[in-house]
Order: structure tokens, then sequence, then C-alpha cells
């Protein structure tokens, strides 16, 4: 079996030689053979992830290797927690005692030798927690990989597609391996890069190029608050790499740099900053995530990027990219732990995205914008669950994470499943009844469905429980109980809204009288194996997962050994799960969804009639449209900030061309001024110059004598 | 080495004699001549060892023998700071010449002689180590551009060059006094000049005033006159209004030597003079250059914004990018330097390409209106590859060049922000540092708006351009291999440097080390008291000026003395 080094390089680097391949060769020689090196090189990287983890797992059971126990004795670092790798490629940048001197306040705490080395690596890091997401980000990629043949085939840009999908593929990757701050920043960019580009992939659409502007833009927005949270990490602790740098050194081993998540540190928590500093860090960090997870305020640019492709809404839009901000704050628990303001920040953002996305989803037409909605909902649960704060809701989030990246995926898939057949109509006003002639998308949509609704015993159900287990244990305790209770309770509510409407788009679009609109043409029939394959693979992941890793705990003792998160475990006792506790969330939960799902049922099923008049009757309040509306975040953003920002271009524009470079042009004028102001004495007349001459004589003896 | 470097240097102006006849014969000879400058200036870049010694060094006695009061050398070295601009403008000037192949077609001859010749000038800049020498090479650059732009610009040619020359010139003359001025108080000061000449080598006065720094008022007043010439080649805001005009109005060529080379010439006179010989003023005056960089890259990026002509949308994104350089090298700290010094490399490949993108565009469509064209990727998809490339460069993406300089400059100024002890006026450094960064979100705004309209959505052509291919019965064509060879070095370079800025950096950091170290807290702190008195107690000893003992304090070097 390949050592854990290999692997690691292999997961990345397949897939950018199949980018690279696809983008020299696809245009001439692969044309439509352009899926196979990306699938190829995608499913190979998935293999290699699961290798990862088996390799990764016997190195967790292993005791620790000597070399480690050896620097243990070195350094003030106690025994290392959990297991990290890092492997180095080769240096970045590296700017020599960068900072002047160290912090003064800092003297009593412990210094590393050289304090102050500015070194960036490109370097590779694996833990448990990077594992995890390599085996999610790999297997969905490598599923939505083989739908893409039948999804894209006879698609002008084929290769441009596959070409990009195995780069975003490599970007994410390399994101979750990343081991500093700039790498993981370069590959949050790049995968927005490969965001922008797959969004306007169809750029002739304008709706699709506007789209993917307005998705970077929203993303750059994000990112300044990232970048700033990175510069004043650089500020506060002097490096960016999340582990401890050793050099072995005359038979010693000497420690180099104190990581921002390295084990010294998570050792000694007196180590991160504490107030107001490690506030702002983390609510930088959290701007960050909220523009790449599509986290309120800054949700605006995924709806809009359903006008990509759908295996691209699927992978990037809903299963991967848009989760790296949960990953993100997840890696960096510690220094939200450290401040209890930005906990209770980002459980609260959650709380209030997840109601606003169930809210607007419920009343949308389009098939992938009610999926797009039910996303930014459901990674507002996920931050809720990261909120806690506790190894319990740290692993509950990344838990919701995993399921709803196989059962979102395959919804969306479902949707580009039917997408497919009706011509490229996803309007839910157009089609319905579909049940009959597209068997087994109906089948896996509906376990889709049920996994996202939550559904015991389907995948959706476990994640979500063990969401709502950790808030109501975390509401027990003190410390901004109030906030978790009120989460709480919103999650319950939002369970409601969750289920009616899954169900509602899925009563739309498979019950009722048959309709197929007139652009389906001869498409009208059940898609082909390349396209439902893996539908069946990723109905049983959504099926079976929750469950199977609910019973062995195996993704909550594989997690647990992650350094930074096994410091969370140890530092709070956990507070027991009661059994009681347990099963009476669940029954709560449960109760919810049945409620949720007769609404729809009694609304959507039969007549739609009751659906039209309770519309109405919400619309007294402006219920209705501001749900229709999306609240309107688009028209004021427009009207408060895009709108003044143009103007004031305009401004400065007309002030740059009429005002500054007036002032330069009346000083180029000045001399022809002055000039025009003599020219009069240079009138060529004698008898002036005469004149001239003698008063200016009598001048100068005037001067002399007085 | 050191006659390579003369070879190098002064290839072009023999290639300027030798180019004659028809247009075909003209620019194979530039081409050569081109070629073979850039092969030289490669070898002489990729054997430079790094450290502080002046590499490929000759002194030769120019104006002033051995007994006259004078000492004025032709002396040139290549050292860390001048070393990557020296080949960027060997690298340049090949795109240039490929780049007019077929767009020049009248006076053929004398646009590839005044070409050859700006390139004497540009390298010679970066490579000049006596200030006489420097000030003929700056204003040298500036004859040849006035004539190109005059030639063979666009409608208002003239305007535009007279503007440019008599802006430019009118700053480099307040520059000369300031240099001179340089010259004689060092000459006077009881310690400097021992043999009782004239010195004009700048490694000597740097290394004079390292010992013997000025008054703090002389500083400053030379420091201004310093300041005329360099912020208006820069440009700073509010000095900038020349560069729109004469970039819109330059023939293509004119742009990407304008935007690659000429414009670091101001950035590279303040880290060459005013931050190493007078860093009490710079010290002083850090919070006001902080202001002036930022008011430019907010201001220039608004501007840029509401721009409807793509050249003068990359005008004014110069004008926000050198905005960015500077406040790199003002922030003066090991980091925001050689940011710096990165990004003004990089501002040359990145914005030098989009200016070259931008004149294939025209040459095909007779338009730089954004609104007359787009879609434009159908019809141009290697174009419109190159253009993502370089405005994804420009943007700053990380692994390519333009995240790495920034990166860097950026992580500087927070670290002068935050992380080093300041006097109190801290708050304004971290309002500078924090606002800084919003140009990073708004240079997305524009370069990707302007990607959008242009090369994205159906496909829109303008009339007349149609009209003229329809005659030919054919579209406009892709990028010819001229093209794509004139473009590719660039996208080399731009993915080196982000992929391993560690190999261009190190190479520059110890001139940068020893330069550009003086700006220190305690400089800060002293600037900060406007108290004379302790001033002048400390004056005379550098030692007394880094009362800690910091790791930017010089390290005492003797090899100039």
């Amino acid at each position: 079996m390949p050592d854990i080094r290999t692997l690691l390089i292999l997961i990345p680097a397949l897939p950018l030689a199949a980018s690279l391949t696809t983008a020299l060769l696809g245009p001439r020689l692969l044309r439509t053979r352009s899926h196979l090196p990306a699938v190829a090189a995608i499913a190979l990287s998935f293999l290699a992830s699961v290798l990862l983890v088996f390799q990764v797992q016997r190195a967790i059971d292993q005791p620790a290797a000597p070399a480690a126990e050896h620097r243990a004795g070195q350094g003030r670092a106690a025994q290392p927690i959990g297991f990290e790798r890092v492997y180095t490629l080769w240096s970045w940048a590296q700017v020599d005692q960068a900072m002047p001197w160290p912090d003064q306040n800092a003297a009593d705490t412990y210094q590393p030798a050289s304090w102050g080395n500015f070194r960036i690596d490109i370097a590779l890091r694996v833990d448990p927690l990077t594992a995890a997401m390599l085996v999610i980000v790999t297997c969905i990629s490598t599923l939505v990989a083989v739908y893409s043949i039948g999804y894209m085939h006879d698609d002008p840009g084929y290769w441009r597609f596959f070409s990009y999908i195995s780069l975003f593929v490599f970007s994410m990757t390399m994101l979750v391996a990343s081991s500093n701050f700039v790498l993981l920043y370069v590959f949050w960019e790049l995968v927005g890069l490969c965001s922008y580009l797959l969004i306007g992939f169809w750029f002739e659409k304008p709706a699709a190029a506007a789209a993917g502007k307005k998705a970077f833009l929203v993303n750059r927005i994000g990112d300044f608050g990232f970048a700033l949270g990175v510069f004043l990490l650089w500020t506060t602790y002097g490096t960016l790499d999340f582990h401890d740098t050793w050099i072995h050194f005359h038979h010693t081993w000497i420690q180099t740099s104190i990581g921002v998540l390295g084990q010294t540190r998570l050792a000694h928590p007196e180590m991160f900053a504490s107030g107001g500093l490690a506030t702002a860090i983390a609510l930088l960090l959290m701007l960050g995530a909220c523009g790449k997870s599509a986290q309120f305020p800054l949700h605006v640019w995924l709806p809009d990027a359903m006008e990509g492709p759908t295996p691209v809404s699927a992978l990037i839009h809903a299963a991967t990219m848009v989760t790296a901000g949960v990953y993100m704050v997840a890696r960096c628990m510690p220094l939200f732990a450290a401040s209890q303001t930005a906990l209770v920040v980002v459980g609260t953002l959650g709380g209030i995205t997840a109601l606003l996305g169930a809210i607007t989803a419920i009343t949308q037409t389009d098939l992938k914008r009610i999926l797009a909605y039910s996303t930014i909902s459901h990674l507002g649960y996920m931050f809720v669950g990261l909120s806690v704060g506790t190894l319990a809701g740290v692993v509950a989030g990344m838990f919701h994470l995993m399921t709803h990246a196989f059962f979102k995926s395959l919804l969306f898939l479902g949707a580009g499943s039917v997408m497919h057949a009706m011509g490229g109509v996803i309007d839910t006003r157009q089609f319905g009844g579909l049940r009959r002639r597209m068997p087994i998308t109906h089948w896996t949509f509906l376990i889709g469905c049920l996994a996202m609704a939550g559904v015991f015993p389907f995948a959706g159900f476990w994640s979500k429980d063990a969401i709502l287990l950790a808030l109501h244990q975390r509401a027990s305790l003190g410390g901004g109980a109030a906030v978790y209770q009120g989460l709480y309770l919103s999650v319950m509510l939002g369970v409601v809204l969750l289920a009616v409407y899954t169900f509602r788009a899925f009563f739309l679009t498979f019950y009722g009288p048959e309709r197929i609109p007139p652009e389906a043409g001869h498409h009208a029939h059940e898609s082909p194996i390349t396209m439902t394959g893996p539908l069946m693979l990723l109905a049983c992941g959504a099926f079976g997962l929750g469950a199977y890793f609910e019973w062995t705990h195996g993704f909550e003792h594989f997690l647990a050994a992650t350094p930074s998160l096994a410091y969370l475990g140890q530092r709070a006792a956990e507070p027991a799960g009661e059994a009681g506790a347990h099963w009476g969330v669940a029954v709560l939960s449960t109760v919810m969804v049945v409620i949720g799902l007769a609404i729809a049922a009694v609304l959507y099923l039969g007549s739609r009639e009751q659906a039209r008049r309770l519309a109405r009757l919400m619309n007294v309040f402006g219920l209705y449209s501001l749900s229709y509306g999306k609240f309107f975040f688009d028209e004021i953003y427009q009207a408060l900030i895009i709108a003044p920002l143009v103007g004031l271009a305009r401004l400065c524009a007309w002030f740059d061309q009429w005002l500054i470079d007036g002032l330069v042009d009346a000083g180029g004028a000045l001399p022809k001024w002055l000039g025009g102001g003599f020219r009069p004495a240079q009138n060529g007349l004698v008898q002036f110059y005469a004149l001239a001459m003698v008063l200016g004589l009598l001048v100068l003896m005037g001067a002399l004598v007085f | 080495m050191a006659t390579l470097l003369l070879i190098t240097l002064f290839m072009p102006m023999a290639g300027a004699v030798l180019v004659r006849g028809d247009r075909r014969t003209a620019r194979w000879v530039a081409l050569g001549t081109t070629l073979c400058t850039l092969a030289a200036a490669a070898v002489l870049v990729f054997s430079f060892p790094g450290g502080v010694a002046p590499f490929a060094a000759t002194e030769l006695p120019w104006l002033g023998g051995s007994g006259a009061p004078v000492n004025v050398c032709f002396s040139v070295a290549i050292d860390g700071l001048g070393l990557w601009l020296f080949g960027l403008s060997a690298l340049l000037m090949v795109v240039a010449v490929l780049i007019g192949w077929e767009a020049i077609d009248r006076q053929t001859t004398l646009y590839y002689r005044l070409l050859l010749i700006l390139e004497t000038g540009m390298m010679g800049v970066f490579v000049a180590r006596d200030i006489i020498l420097f000030y003929v090479f700056f204003e040298f650059t500036l004859i040849p551009l006035f004539f190109l732009i005059g030639i063979w610009g666009s409608e208002q040619r003239r305007y535009a060059a007279i503007k440019f020359f008599l802006f430019t010139l009118a700053g480099s003359v307040l520059t000369f006094l300031g240099l001179i001025s340089i010259v004689l108080w060092v000459f006077y000061h009881p310690a400097g000049a021992s043999d009782g000449r004239l010195t004009f080598s700048i490694p000597a006065l740097t290394e004079a005033l390292r010992w013997h720094p000025m008054d703090r008022t002389v500083q400053m007043w030379i420091f201004a006159a310093l300041f005329a010439g360099f912020a208006i080649k820069v440009p700073l805001f509010p000095l900038h209004t020349w560069l729109p005009l004469a970039h819109v109005q330059a023939p293509t060529a004119g742009s990407v030597i304008l935007a690659g080379v000429l414009l670091k010439l101001g950035g590279y006179g303040f880290a060459r003079f005013s931050l190493p010989m007078l860093p009490d003023a710079s010290a002083a005056l850090m919070p006001v250059m902080l202001w002036i960089s930022l008011a430019g890259i907010v201001y220039g990026a608004l501007v840029a914004l509401a721009q409807s002509d793509i050249k003068r949308l990359i005008a004014y994104s110069s004008v926000s990018h050198l905005g960015f350089c500077m406040l790199g090298l003002f922030a003066a700290n090991r980091l925001s330097t050689q940011g710096g010094v990165l990004q003004m490399v990089n501002h040359g490949l990145s914005t030098g390409g989009l200016f070259a993108v931008v004149g294939m565009l025209y040459e095909r469509y007779h338009t730089r209106q954004i609104a007359d064209l787009g879609g434009l990727t159908r019809r141009l998809p290697i174009l419109a590859f190159f253009a993502l490339v370089l405005t994804l460069a420009s943007i700053g993406l990380p692994g390519l060049n333009g995240f790495a300089g920034e990166f860097l400059l950026l992580l500087g100024m927070f670290q002068r922000a935050w992380g080093e002890a300041l006097t109190r006026d801290a708050w304004q450094f971290r309002v500078i540092a924090v606002l800084s960064v919003s140009g990073v979100v708004l240079g997305a705004w524009y370069m990707l708006w302007m990607y959008q309209r242009v090369f994205f959505g159906p496909l829109r052509e303008p009339h007349h351009a149609a009209a003229e291919y329809a005659q030919h019965h054919l579209p406009a064509r892709d990028l010819s291999l001229r093209e794509i060879l004139a473009l590719s070095p660039l996208l080399v370079f731009i993915l080196w440097i982000g992929l391993q800025p560690s190999f261009f950096l190190n190479r520059m950091a110890p001139t940068l080390d020893q330069l550009l170290p003086p700006v220190t807290a305690a400089r800060l702190e002293m600037a900060g008291r406007h108290d004379a008195g302790a001033w002048a107690v400390e004056r005379g000893t550098w030692t007394g000026h880094a009362s800690r003992p910091t790791p930017h304090a010089p390290r005492p070097t003797t090899h100039n003395l």
C-alpha cells in the first residue's frame, strides 16, 4: 500500500494532470472522448483518498512514531495529540526576520529560536479532518464526472467542461490539504475561479456571464474579510502555518516556529489571542466563510450560480465548494473557541440563514433554485452546529456536511435528469407528473427528499439530529445559553419548513397530471445509464450512510483524532449524552417532519387550489411576496451599495477629467497668459521704447538720489 | 560579465544605427536586436549571484579627469533592486517590437530606431550607479516616447505627447535639483568626500548619508524636490492625469513600454534615492505618502470603474496598482518593500500584457469602446484566453504573480500598522491598511466587468469593422503565431512568479535589506515627536537612531568605502 505522502500528492496531482491534458489535447485530439482523462484521474483520486483514510486510521491506532516522541521530550509541547503529518514540496516565499522584534507583551511566553521569519511553503498536510474531506470531495466528484458524460454530451464545450471540473477537483483537494493560511487562501480563491468559469460556462447567455461575475465579486467581499483575518493572524502570531515547525539539528529537534494551530499552542491555550483581537480574527474569517458558503448577508450569489450546468450545481454549488467555509471554520475552531462572542455570531448568522433559505425556498418555482435555497439553509445548519464550539458540535456540523453532500448532489443530479428530459426547462410550472416517464429519477429523487427532510432512518435524520442534540446540550450549559436555546427552537421550526419545501418540489415535479413542455421534444424519457448510475449510487449513500456512521461511531472517532478537535475534546468535559435527551430530540424532530410532510401533501398532492388560497392569504401581510421576491436582497444591495458606488465612480471620473486635469491644463496655460500680459510691451513702436527708457532712467535716478 | 552588461546596454543603440531600408528589413533588424539584447540580459539576470555586491560593474571616468574637482563616472552595475526591472525591460521590448509588426505602416525605420534608443535608456536607468548618468538615462527615455506618441499615436496624439513631455519634464527638473543638492550636501559635510572632489556615485552617497544623515529640515526639502519628479512618473494621485491620455493616444508598443517599464522609474527612484538617502524625511512623511498611495489605490479603481474605453480603464487600473507598489515601499519593512518591488515587476508583466491585448483588439476592430464589443470568446478564443489570464493576474488571483506581490506588501503594511511598535498615529496606519485591501475588491470588479462585457455574452462586433472584413469575406482572425509568441513569455513569468516568488525575492532581498532598512520604529517615534533638539543630539551616529537592536538595523558594510 502506498505511503501517506505518495497518496497525498497523488490526490491533487492526478486531477491537475487531467485538467492540463484535456486543455491541451481536448479541442483537437480527444474531442468527444475528453471525459476519459478527467473521469479516470478523479476516480483514482477517490481510490487514493480511501486508501489514505485507511492509512491514517492505521497511524492513529499505532503508537506515536519515534521521532515525534523524541521531539516531545525536547520542546515544551506535551505529548502530541491526534494525528497530523506535513509534507513540504517547495518554498513559496521566504523573508527572513520579517518581524522586527517579538511582541513585548508575549515576552513571558515561550519564544522559538528565530521568531519572525516569514516563510510560506508549498506543503501538504493531512489529519483526519482533511482525510474525511478528501474522501467526500473525490467521491462526489467521481460520480458527478461520470454523470456529466451523459449530461454534457454533444455540448460544444465538452472538453472545456472536463478540464474545468478536473481543475476544480485539484483546487478543492489542495484547499483541504493545505498546511498554512496562505495556501488555504490561494486555493480558496482558485475554487472561486473554477466556480466563476463554470457558472459562466455558457458565456453567451448574458445571465450566465452576469451570474459568474456576481459570484466572483460577492466572494471577493468575503475574501476581503478573510484576507484581513489572515493579516491579523500574521501580526498576532507571527506565523501563518497551521503546524509547528521542527528542524533536526545536531541530533536534537529544535522548534523553529509555533504554528497558529500547532501542537504547542494547543497544549498551551493561553498562547491563543483572547478578547477583542480573538473576536476580530474569528469574525473576519467568518466573513470569508459567509462569502464562500453563501451565508447571510453574502448568500445572494448562490441562487444565480444555478445558471451553470447542473452537474456543476451539484458538485460545486451544493456538495463541495460551498462547504469550504464550513471546513475552514471547523479547521480554525480553536481560534473561534477563543471568543464566545464569535461563536454566538457564527451561530446567529447560521440560524438566520437557515430560516431565510427555507422561507425563500417554499415559494420558488425554479426547481434548481429551490434546491439552491435549500443548500443555503443547510449550510446554515452546519454553521449552527459548529457554533456550539464543542467536539460534539463540530462533529455534528461535519457529519451534516457529509450527508448533505450525498443527498443534495443526488437531488441536483435528479433535477438535472429532469432538466435533460425536459429539453432544458426547469420551471416547475411547466412540467409535472413525471413519475411514470422517469421511474429511476423519481425513486432516487424520493430517497434524496426523504434524506434531506430528515425522515428516519435516512442519512439527513442522523446528522440533523446530531446538530439538534449538540444545541440542546449546549443550551443546558451557561454562557449564551439563551442564544443556543433560540437556535435550537429555530432549527426545530426550520425542520417543518424544510419538509414542506422539499416535498412541495417533489410533488410538483413527479405528481399531478403529466405535463411536458414543448421544448422537451422526443427527449422526454428516462436518462441514460451514465446519469442514472450515479443517481442510484448516491441514493444508496443518502439512504444508509447516516445510520452506518451513527451506529459505528466511525466518523466521530476518526474526526476526534484531528489535533485541534482532540484539543476541544480534552479541554471541555463533554456533557454526557443522556439517552433520554437524545430520544426526546429525535422524537420531536420527527414529529416536526411529519407535520411538514402533511402540509406539503395536503397543499400539493391533490388539487393545488389550497396552496393558491394559502398564498393569497399570506400575501395579505406581504409574506408571500417577501418570500417569492427572495427578501429583495438583490434590490436592496443594488440600491444601497452598487448604485452609490457606481455613482461615486462616475463622480470621480468627472472630477478627474474636469477638475484635476483642468487644473493641470490651467497650469500649462499659465505661461501663455503671462506672455499675453506682457505682449503689449513688445509692440514694436520705437517711441514707446524710448519713453520706457526715459521713464526707467528717471526712476533709477530717483532711487539713487533719494 | 562587466563587458556583457556594456554590450547589453549599447546593443540596442547599435541596432538603432543599423536599422534602415524598407519596413520588412527594419522590423527584422529590430527584432533581432531586441532578441539578442534579451538573451544577453537573461544571461546577466540569471547569473546574478544574489547578495549585496554590485554585479557586472564597470566604472570609467567620464566628466572630469583625475585632477578635476568633479568626479562623474560612467558607472554601471546590476544590483537586487534593479535586477528584475532590467530583465523586464529587455523582455517587454521584444513584445513591443512583435506587437507593432503589422500595425506600424509609416516611417517604420524611424519608429524602430526610436524604440531601440528607448531600450538603451530604460535599461540604463536600472543599472546606473552615478547620479548624472542616472539622470541622463532617466531623461533619455522621455524623448523617444515623446516622438512615439506624437507621430504614431491616435487622434489627439500631439496634445497627449506635449502634455506627457511637459508634465514629466517639469517634475524631473526639480528632481535634478534635489539630486544635486544631495551631492553638494555630502561634499560640504566635514566627514564626507575625503578626496576633495564632488562625488556623484550613488553607492558612495548612500553610504555617506547612512553614517551622517542630513538635518531633518534639509531632508524634507530634498524629499519634496525628488517627490516632484518621481511622483509624476509613478504617477501618484493627483499628478496622474497625463497617464490615461498618454496611454490612450500612444501606439500599442508605446503603451506597453510606458505601463511596463517607464512607470516603474518613479518607484525605482523612490527606492533608490528617497528612502535610503532621506530616512528621516521618509519616516516623518510616511503617513502622508501612505495616504497618497491609498488615495491612488481607491480613486484609481473608482475612476476605472466608470470608464467606457478599455485602454483608459487599464490606464486607471495602473494608477491603482502603482498605489499598491508605493504603499509597499513606504510601509518600509522587509515584507512590504520586497512585495512592493516585486509588484512593480508584476504590474509590468500583467498590465503590459493587457495593453498588448487591447492593441490586438484594436487592430482587428478599430475600436477601444467596451460598448462596441461583446462575446468575443466565440470569435477569438485564444485571444480571450490570454486576456483572461492577464486579467486574473491583474486582479491578484493566487497562483499568478499579482497575488504574490500584493499579498506580501499588504502583509507588510499590516505589520507596520499592528505588529510594530508605533507612536500615537497607529490608528492612521490601521485605517490605511484596512482600506487598501478594498482596492483588491474594486480591482476585481472593474476588470471582471470589463471582461464580461467584452468577451462574454452574445457576439457583438462593430459595424464598420464587420464591413471591412466582409470585403475580404473573412471574419476577424484569432491570434497569429507572432502574437501568441509575443504574449507567451509574459504568461510564463506570470506563472513562475506566482508559483515560486521566492526565486525572485531571494535575489533582490539582500540589496533591499541594505538599501531600505532605515525607517525603523525608532525613527518613526522620533518623527512623531517633532523635537529637533533631541534629534540633533542623536545625529551623526547611526546607532543612535536605532536605539533598540533590531534586525532592521543595517549591517555596516565597507565594500563601497
